[in-house]
């Protein structure tokens, strides 16, 4: 704790948020003045909020992305087509993605991508169960839509090195999106632009 | 602020905001220094495949004179390393290179060879010599590099020294080799043959663009590896991620 001008509580706000990806001290300090200033009721609702995400939301076990019923609701819509699977590495990939409206097959969460220096294996992340929803045989493609990073093209390559062997097709989305880039970020035209112009693997 | 210019090596990319990352970098005249490129997520032009992990680049910087975050101005690719994100196991001893150049090599510690080094192993695993081999190669020169040299050449206790088809003992609290008069009543010792030792004090003398044509056998593989490996280990008191990683991909297989 750097300061102690405020007074424990404040202290205590501004290190819980410090806490968040991406907040720094200045940050931190802004938002919690923020939330000082508003009203108790909307204080509350925040509060409710992120215990409600807590309680509510869990993993589908099916496609493994958040969700607060089981099976979430792409698994569980019936006019989703089958035939095609959509890999990404988390749910705001996801988001992203399915904001294009473009897409109308199902996904698959991985929950991360390979990275030996952070030691996530296989193991680490959800291919294990990728290839059990694969071996029901309904699937024709599968649309590999991780990040345009070193990581996620190694896990792009690992996947399709998998899943090709069992007689599914295997496509990359096309990158209009710059080499490191980042799909969570990636304008809605970019992106369906690159789900359009996928290409095999 | 002034600017300078060096080839460099990345060793860790991060994003950092929703345009920004943070590179940390293994340059041949700074060592190792961290920067932040502005706009990398979104520009496709000025820094374009130049900030990813692996890269071999001709950095262009701003530093301040505090040394704080250096500010990345400009990349251009001298290699890619292309073949190293095609396979898992190529990724996972390229990132063993660096995983041991952070722990054994000091912020801002300027050391030509050992970029040399990172620069050739790296080229390896990116061409097909085997990743073993490569593995071996890069520790007994990086450890010799930075001072944590073991002994090899003789008895560590008693001197005596690598005679024809004596077996010795590799101790990683000892740092070196000890006789089997010597090795009685001592914990912790793996078996070293001969030929091992030989092999492993060439990987280490060696000219380093000739060592490409260096060929373990399985034995000198694997007993360098418990030796020299666990040696490592031992100076950094935890096993690297990429060796649990490798070990977790060769389960698999
Ligand atoms: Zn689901
Ligand atoms: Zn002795």
């Amino acid at each position: 704790m750097s300061f102690s001008c405020f007074g424990d509580s404040i202290d205590r706000l501004i290190d819980r948020l410090k806490k968040l990806p991406g907040i720094g001290e200045k940050t931190a300090t802004r938002l919690a003045f923020y939330m000082l200033n508003s009203s108790r009721k909307e204080a509350e609702e925040l509060a409710k909020s992120i215990i409600d995400v807590k309680e509510k939301v869990s993993c589908c076990s099916v496609c493994f992305n958040f969700s607060d019923s089981d099976p979430c609701k792409i698994c569980g819509n019936e006019r989703r087509d089958d035939k095609t699977i959509c890999v990404v590495e988390d749910p705001a990939d996801f988001l992203a993605i399915e904001k294009t409206g473009k897409y109308k097959g199902r996904y698959h969460v991985l929950q991360g991508v390979l990275s030996p220096l952070d030691g996530i294996s296989p193991q680490e992340i959800r291919v294990k169960e990728l290839i059990e929803r694969l071996r029901g045989g309904k699937v024709k493609e599968v649309i590999i839509a991780t990040n345009p990073s070193v990581e996620g093209e190694a896990t792009a390559i690992y996947l399709a090195k998998l899943i090709k062997p069992m007689g599914i097709e295997v496509t990359r989305i096309a990158y209009g999106i710059p080499v490191g880039g980042d799909i969570e970020y990636t304008d809605m035209d970019t992106l369906s632009r690159a789900m359009e112009g996928r290409r095999k693997l | 602020m002034p600017l300078y210019r060096t080839d460099a090596i990345v060793i860790r990319s991060m994003d950092f905001s929703e345009s920004d990352k943070i590179v940390t970098f293994f340059t041949r005249d700074f060592g190792k220094l961290r920067g932040i490129a502005k706009g990398a997520k979104k520009s496709k032009k000025r820094f374009s495949n130049t900030l990813e992990l692996f890269s071999y680049i001709s950095l262009l910087f701003f530093q301040k004179e505090n040394l704080g975050l250096a500010r990345v101005n400009n990349c251009s690719i001298i290699k890619a390393h292309m073949e190293i994100y095609k396979d898992i196991e190529k990724m996972a001893y390229g990132s063993y290179f660096i995983e041991l150049i952070n722990e054994l090599v000091g912020e801002r510690e300027k050391n030509n060879e050992v970029f040399n080094l990172l620069v050739d192993s790296l080229s390896m695993v990116n061409g097909d010599k085997l990743g073993e081999e490569i593995a071996r190669i890069f520790e007994i020169r990086l450890l010799s590099l930075v001072g944590y040299q073991p002994q090899l050449q003789g008895c560590l206790t008693c001197g005596h020294r690598l005679s024809n088809g004596e077996m010795f003992w590799f101790s990683s609290v000892k740092g070196g080799i000890v006789c089997n008069r010597c090795s009685h009543g001592q914990g912790n010792l793996s078996p070293i043959s001969p030929g091992t030792l030989k092999i492993l004090l060439l990987a280490r003398d060696m000219d380093l663009r000739k060592i490409h044509r260096l060929i373990f056998s399985k034995q000198a593989l694997m007993e360098s590896k418990d030796a020299i490996t666990n040696f490592i280990q031992y100076q950094m008191g935890k096993e690297p991620n990429s060796m649990k990683f490798l070990k977790k991909i060769h389960g698999l297989s």
